[in-house]
């Protein structure tokens, strides 16, 4: 069934199919030269949607997001004694496909591995995901985590009968550094913060989000880029976590771990030391910005 | 309907003191008892059913198809349905992704299994139906306020699911690079193969507990935080009044992705949710560490013991 | 009961009243000479058309070639508060040769095309069938989320076919001319495209099928205060003016595994994918190469001006305005417009104007013509207010001096 809806353009029309970039022209000069210890400048602006009750933009490297909170606003018919909270992410129809599942990384024989290579690099054909009615897999991710994360901040009791609702665009995605899904939850996490604060719902505490990486050589990397260089080496035993904190409780409220191989507690504890200090300087940036602002 | 505020209240502090009490007197890692019993499904390449005492089952059956090669991702397809839930609520493609996530990421060594030539692979589709104890006083389709979390149980049923699974023996030549062959395979299911093959020597297996090991599907297990106290495979009482959720992952002898946060309240109110520590999470997985492997042990007697129905309790 | 009854008037303060009796509100804004959002009535909103989004174009990201983005063209424009974004797309096309048998689907499509363009132009020149268009989707953000609005189907549909009624973007230009991949004396893997290799015998380049672009926008609008198909034309228009076409070659050695993706991909289009997969799987856009996107017009501008009739009812007298500093300056409008004729107000903003105002004109004008004259689309919608000779011609004043302001910005 054709959709009446949008225009959607002949039905035969194929998808662009792009050779892979060569390696030597691919001239990917990190925008930003990043020493192992700091996190990445970003930019962040409150308000910037004026049809909505808070919202934030944030810029880092080449990822741009904006997050728009309506609410709370009444729910007709409903008589729940909480607010309801949900949150909607939205990834730029045209922008690749994120698939933190890398199967080029799974052990093949070498012929067949460039093979893999070849089908996985050509997946960039041009997604015209139009009228598509369902979240994709990246989007269904991000929108659970940060539900997940921001439940526990919300004073929902205080908005009986009606609806917190959250709206994440994610404009552009910077593909040269920090496609990863992980990196992608944070800066849309941190910034959803900030939209939250803008719109004046009661909150318990702001959460702030960082990301880290443990390397095979068990150091800690926070708020990894993954340039093209650091992406070969993805694939040995490497850990990556997001964790979300309230730091006047000192409570993690959203968690998530990746990695090919196993972990044990050890691991799992610097990781998120890792984490921690990272969400506590975006948290000193956050509450600075904010001063800033009032 | 959901538990009054005094039943929420009695419930936290039972189970936040310092030698908890759960509501059905299990220990802080006892799982609950299973009834499980495997290929009951014969026109599926493998299933499982399993039982809890509620009234709660899941159904699994895993069957295959040739495909062309295309990316390796695409070669497991996982299909969850719940009661006769709408299959586009949120938490339950929540679900299907952890899932589904899970098999591919520990399923490294057997997309070997699933090569037949350089062209051609066997495509797995895990269909799931999970019954809930409580869908008889469900009124409507969307509402879910007594769906118990499935993920743990799930993954036992297609991990015993995928042990017993039998995929046909390929007799045509597993070489077509340079001319290209259907696949053509024997049609006798005697001769088929199982595609985790079953170590018939015990002491090989004693001896060698981490190569076999290493064949076997991932298992996860829900973890519930109440205060300072961890509970694995909570009940619908224990997801009402905790903290937070965490998931965690377990293949092979080891603790492995997604290591989640999850929100196990599905009636919608917040007021108890609050996060955990750190330190709640490093003692989540030293104590998947020690479950987790008498877990699989317990699961692996029910696939060698075939297709009798068996009811495993004592194990865990 | 001692107390007596008096009936006391009300009294609200300004926003009390905006919000409810908007039309009153207005009405008494428009009377001393100023909008509700405090412009005049003939004060176009600031125009900021940002640099395009150099990240996520491949072909003009300043880090070198992006690799991985399949964005051709886009824009950021930024309308008094309102935002928008959008990017252009692309994907192929078969068309049809002379004398060639091609696919029925092909074929259908075509046939679709010219008749659809027929029966919206019965009058007009038949050569709009040299024309192409853009399949733009538009998204206006306003914190919900399903099937699209009305207003924006309605947009969609008008930039549809204003872009190709313009006839700014001929058909030639999503042309391909299909280059030939192929390996050389020393076993290289190499790429001749026609126009570059003038030594290189022509017959190579005689493909079965022939192959055009078709493109797609996407728009997204944060903070939609008013109409926008202005801001959303501008967008457009400048998107496709950075819209940089990727040079596509013909690979005879990679069919086979290409097969397989495009298999993959054909999901859409159920029906006919399957005998497109196959030839189509072997064109493949060059990751580095492309060309502009040649537009034959690119500085056209719509306008919008909503007329408004002013109600005497309404109306606030202000004693000394003639004493006023304040209201003199703004209110000229009102004293060189004549009795009875409605007030234009350009970009019209918030909801109490957007309700109350009968009618817009909408106006296209071409300003790069000699002939000052020359419009390229005169519309007027809604017929709630009286629309006299002088107000169009007053519109289309404003409109072609608009155009000449943005021209000059972009």
């Amino acid at each position: 069934m054709s959709d009446r809806r949008r225009i959607t353009g002949p039905e035969s029309a194929l998808p662009l199919v792009f050779a892979p970039t060569p390696n030597n022209q691919s001239t990917t000069k990190s925008p930003q030269e990043k020493t192992n210890s700091g996190i990445r400048n970003f930019f962040i602006k409150t308000g910037i949607v004026s049809n909505c009750n808070g919202s934030c933009f944030l810029e880092v490297d080449n990822t741009t997001i904006i997050v728009s909170v309506y609410g709370a606003k009444p729910i007709r018919g409903s008589s729940v004694t909480s607010a309801s909270f949900s949150v909607m992410t939205k990834v730029s129809n045209n922008l690749e496909e994120l698939s933190n599942f890398t199967s080029s990384d799974l052990s093949h024989s070498k012929e067949e591995k460039e093979e893999q290579k070849l089908a996985k690099e050509d997946e960039y054909v041009t997604t015209n995901q139009i009228g598509k009615t369902q979240l994709s897999l990246v989007e269904q991710k991000l929108s659970t985590y940060i539900q997940t994360a921001f439940l526990p901040s919300i004073l929902l009791e205080k908005y009986p009968k009606s609806s917190i609702e959250v709206f994440i665009n994610i404009l552009t995605n910077d593909s040269h550094t920090n496609s990863s899904l992980l990196s992608l939850i944070t800066w849309c996490a941190n910034c959803t913060s900030l939209a939250l604060v803008d719109s004046g719902i009661e909150l318990k505490d702001m959460v702030s989000t960082g990301i880290a990486k443990l390397t095979d050589d068990q150091t800690v990397v926070i708020d990894p880029s993954y340039s093209n260089e650091g992406r070969k080496t993805v694939g040995g035993q490497e850990v990556r976590a997001v964790a979300s904190y309230m730091s006047v409780t000192d409570t993690v409220v959203g968690l998530m771990i990746e990695s090919e191989e196993g972990v044990n507690g050890e691991m799992i504890e610097k990781v998120i030391d890792g984490c921690n200090t990272m969400a506590r300087e975006i948290r000193s940036n956050m509450n600075g910005f904010l001063v800033s602002t009032m | 309907m959901s538990f009054s505020v005094s039943e929420k209240d009695y419930l936290y502090q039972s189970l936040s003191s310092k030698t908890p009490i759960r509501p059905d007197g299990r220990k802080s890692h006892q799982l609950r008892g299973i009834e499980a019993s495997i290929n009951f499904l014969p026109n599926s390449n493998g299933s499982s059913r399993i039982r809890l005492s509620d009234g709660s089952e899941v159904i699994i059956s895993i069957k295959s198809k040739v495909v062309k090669m295309s990316t390796l991702a695409d070669l497991i397809e996982l299909d969850l349905t719940i009661d006769n839930l709408r299959d586009d609520l949120t938490f339950i493609s929540d679900w299907t992704n952890i899932l589904r996530n899970s098999l591919l990421r520990n399923f490294a060594d057997k997309f070997e299994c699933l090569k037949l030539t350089t062209r051609y692979y066997f495509k797995l589709y895990v269909d799931v139906l999970f019954l809930s104890s409580s869908s008889n006083a469900r009124t409507t389709k969307t509402d879910t306020s007594f769906l118990q979390n499935p993920l743990s149980m799930i993954s036992f049923g297609i991990y015993l699911a995928l042990k017993s699974t039998r995929l046909p023996l390929l007799i045509s030549n597993s070489n077509d690079k340079d001319i290209e062959e259907l696949p053509t395979f024997n049609d006798d299911w005697s001769s088929t193969v199982l595609l985790y093959p079953q170590d018939e020597d015990e002491e090989i297996k004693e001896n060698n507990t981490t190569s076999q090991n290493s064949s076997s599907p991932p298992l996860l297990f829900v973890l519930s935080v109440v205060k300072n106290n961890l509970f694995i495979d909570p009940s619908i009482e224990e997801q009402e009044i905790s903290d937070c959720g965490l998931v965690i992952g377990w293949c092979s002898g080891k603790v492995v992705s997604p290591i989640e946060s999850l929100n196990l309240n599905q009636s919608g109110s917040s007021e108890y949710i609050k996060g955990m520590h750190g330190q709640n999470i490093i003692e989540g997985i030293k104590m998947i560490e020690n479950v987790a492997a008498t877990v699989s042990k317990g699961l692996d007697e029910i696939v060698k013991d075939g297709n009798n129905s068996v009811f495993m309790d004592s194990i865990f | 009961m001692s107390e007596e009854f008096q009936l006391k008037p009300v009294s609200f303060s300004p926003e009390v009243l905006a919000r409810i009796a908007p039309e009153l509100s207005l009405q008494r804004h428009l009377s001393v000479g100023v909008r509700p959002c405090l412009r005049s009535f003939q004060e176009f909103k600031s125009v900021q058309i940002n640099p395009q989004l150099d990240s996520i174009n491949r072909y003009t990201s300043n880090q070198g070639i992006s690799s991985k983005s399949t964005v051709l063209g886009s824009s950021n424009i930024k309308c008094g508060n309102t935002i928008i974004f959008c990017t252009i797309t692309g994907g192929f096309i078969e068309t049809l040769l002379p004398n060639d048998e091609a696919d029925e689907n092909v074929k259908e499509y075509e046939k679709i095309y010219e008749n659809s363009e027929k029966q919206e132009n019965n009058q007009q020149d038949d050569s709009l069938s040299n024309f192409r268009t853009v399949y733009p989707i538009i998204e206006i953000e306003r914190g919900r989320t399903g099937a699209p609005t009305d207003e924006e189907m309605i947009i969609s549909q008008t930039l549809h076919d204003t872009l190709l009624n313009s006839k700014i973007l001929p058909k030639e230009s999503l042309e391909i001319d299909l280059g030939l991949k192929t390996v050389d004396k020393d076993n290289n893997e190499i790429i001749i495209y026609p126009n570059e290799s003038k030594d290189i015998d022509s017959s190579l380049f005689q493909f079965p099928r022939k192959y055009s672009f078709v493109l797609y926008a996407s728009i997204q609008v944060f903070s939609r205060s008013g109409p926008i198909l202005d801001a959303a034309w501008l967008a457009l228009m400048i998107a496709l003016k950075s819209t940089k076409l990727p040079c596509v070659y013909f690979d005879e050695k990679n069919s086979n595994l290409l097969n397989d993706i495009s298999s993959l991909s054909s999901k859409k289009s159920v029906k006919t994918g399957v005998v497109n997969a196959k030839s189509g799987s072997q064109i493949i856009c060059d990751p580095t190469k492309s060309h502009d996107l040649k537009l034959n017009n690119s500085d056209l501008y719509t306008t919008t001006i909503g007329l408004i009739e002013l109600d005497k009812d309404f109306s606030v007298e202000i004693e000394d305005v003639e004493n006023n500093e304040d209201f003199k300056a703004l209110s000229v409008d009102k004293h060189t417009r004549n009795e009875g004729e409605p007030i234009l107000l350009c970009d019209i903003e918030g909801d109490a104007e957007e309700n109350a105002i009968g009618s817009r004109v909408v106006v296209i004008p071409d300003i790069n013509t000699e002939d000052d004259d020359n419009l390229v689309s005169v519309t007027i919608i809604g017929g709630g207010s009286k629309v006299t000779k002088q107000s169009i011609q007053n519109s289309i004043g404003l409109a072609k001096l608009r155009s000449k302001n943005l021209q000059q910005q972009s």
